[in-house]
């Protein structure tokens, strides 16, 4: 009776052990730089910006009734290069609207950027002061947001674009919030 | 002069300069002079959210002892906010509706986050009440009366331990 109740309690210490183990193995998944953003599922944030090449205003109003990606780039951001041919041939396919939140930037670097990479964009909003950023939560450039047709903001990505994610993530959702308007 | 005094002079040219080199982006704290807020509250409010509130780009750091560029404009909206008169808990929204509760550096107490204000309170019951069982068990041990007989072999024992010594 007495050795019984002496290994139960040796096997705490293999339990938390055991716990530890599993917490620590579900968290290595995961990717630290992720925060889930609060701004899922709610109206996207009014902004009222000039546009980078034809200098007239650009308001979220304008997209309405569209599925439109809004991606925040700059000239100065690296990881800004690798997502772009896939913008680009986003862009080609002519599945969605792809609206530039062009984020902090030197408007010539901006345009000679676009010249030297490609333009998927359909409209560029210019936030020079990082203002509208700030409403969107941008904390890291790329970002990547997903609006419906009535402005509503239906998902987020932060970090360059990869393939996986444009056809296992953004072009389902995209065909489905399509589906549902007609 | 010698090569070896040369050389360790060389050495804390080297060790100096490297110094001055790394100490360079604090001397940049104390740029971009922001206007003093109008009132004293105001300014305090200030300098309680800007501890409070993390730079998102650096994790580790607040708004106050980031360089990043976004902890500027963090701080610059922050500033702006409250000389339009928004108080504390406003700004407080302000931010966790834009980049959500991350942006606290002390997470609110909701659903998500009970068990991590709750388990080092859990915790800390669980060692307390682990404590008090070993020290009653003890004291108990102690309080054990001693039979006649125990007690004669105790006294032999200590009697012989003296006449030994």
């Amino acid at each position: 009776m007495k050795l019984s109740k002496k290994r139960y309690k040796a096997i705490w210490p293999f339990v938390v052990f055991c716990g530890l183990a599993v917490l620590l193995y579900i968290s290595l998944g995961k990717d630290p730089q992720h925060i889930p953003s609060p701004l899922i599922g709610k109206p996207a944030p009014d902004f009222t910006l000039p546009d980078l090449q034809n200098h007239s205003l650009l308001s979220k109003q304008d997209m309405q009734g569209n599925v439109w990606l809004l991606n925040v780039w700059a000239s100065w951001c690296v990881a800004c290069v690798e997502e772009h041919p896939l913008l680009n041939d986003l862009s080609a396919s002519g599945i969605v609207l792809i609206v530039g939140l062009n984020y902090k930037d030197v408007q010539n670097n901006a345009v000679e950027w676009l010249d030297k990479h490609g333009n998927p964009y359909s409209f560029i909003a210019v936030d020079a002061s990082g203002d509208v950023g700030i409403d969107y939560g941008v904390y890291g450039v790329p970002e990547t947001f997903l609006v419906d047709q009535s402005g509503y903001i239906q998902y987020k990505h932060v970090g360059p674009l990869n393939p996986e994610i444009i056809s296992q993530q953004i072009l389902p959702l995209i065909r489905l919030l399509q589906e549902q308007e007609s | 002069m010698t090569g070896a005094v040369l050389f360790s002079r060389l050495v804390n040219l080297l060790l100096f300069s490297a110094l001055v080199v790394s100490v360079q982006p604090a001397i940049g704290f104390a740029a971009e002079p922001l206007p003093d807020l109008p009132s004293v509250e105001q300014q305090r409010t200030y300098d309680r959210l800007i501890r409070e509130l993390r730079c998102l780009v650096c994790k580790n750091q607040n708004l106050l002892d980031s360089n990043a560029e976004l902890a500027a404009d963090l701080r610059r909206k922050t500033h702006e906010l409250i000389a339009e008169g928004r108080n504390y808990q406003e700004v407080v929204d302000y931010m966790t509706d834009r980049f959500g509760t991350f942006v606290m550096y002390r997470p609110p107490l909701k659903t998500s986050t009970y068990a991590l204000w709750g388990l080092p309170f859990l915790g800390f019951i669980v060692v307390l009440t682990l404590i008090i069982h070993r020290i009653r068990k003890r004291s108990q041990i102690q309080l054990l009366e001693l039979g006649d007989e125990d007690r004669k072999i105790a006294d032999d024992l200590l009697d012989k331990r003296k006449r030994d010594s």
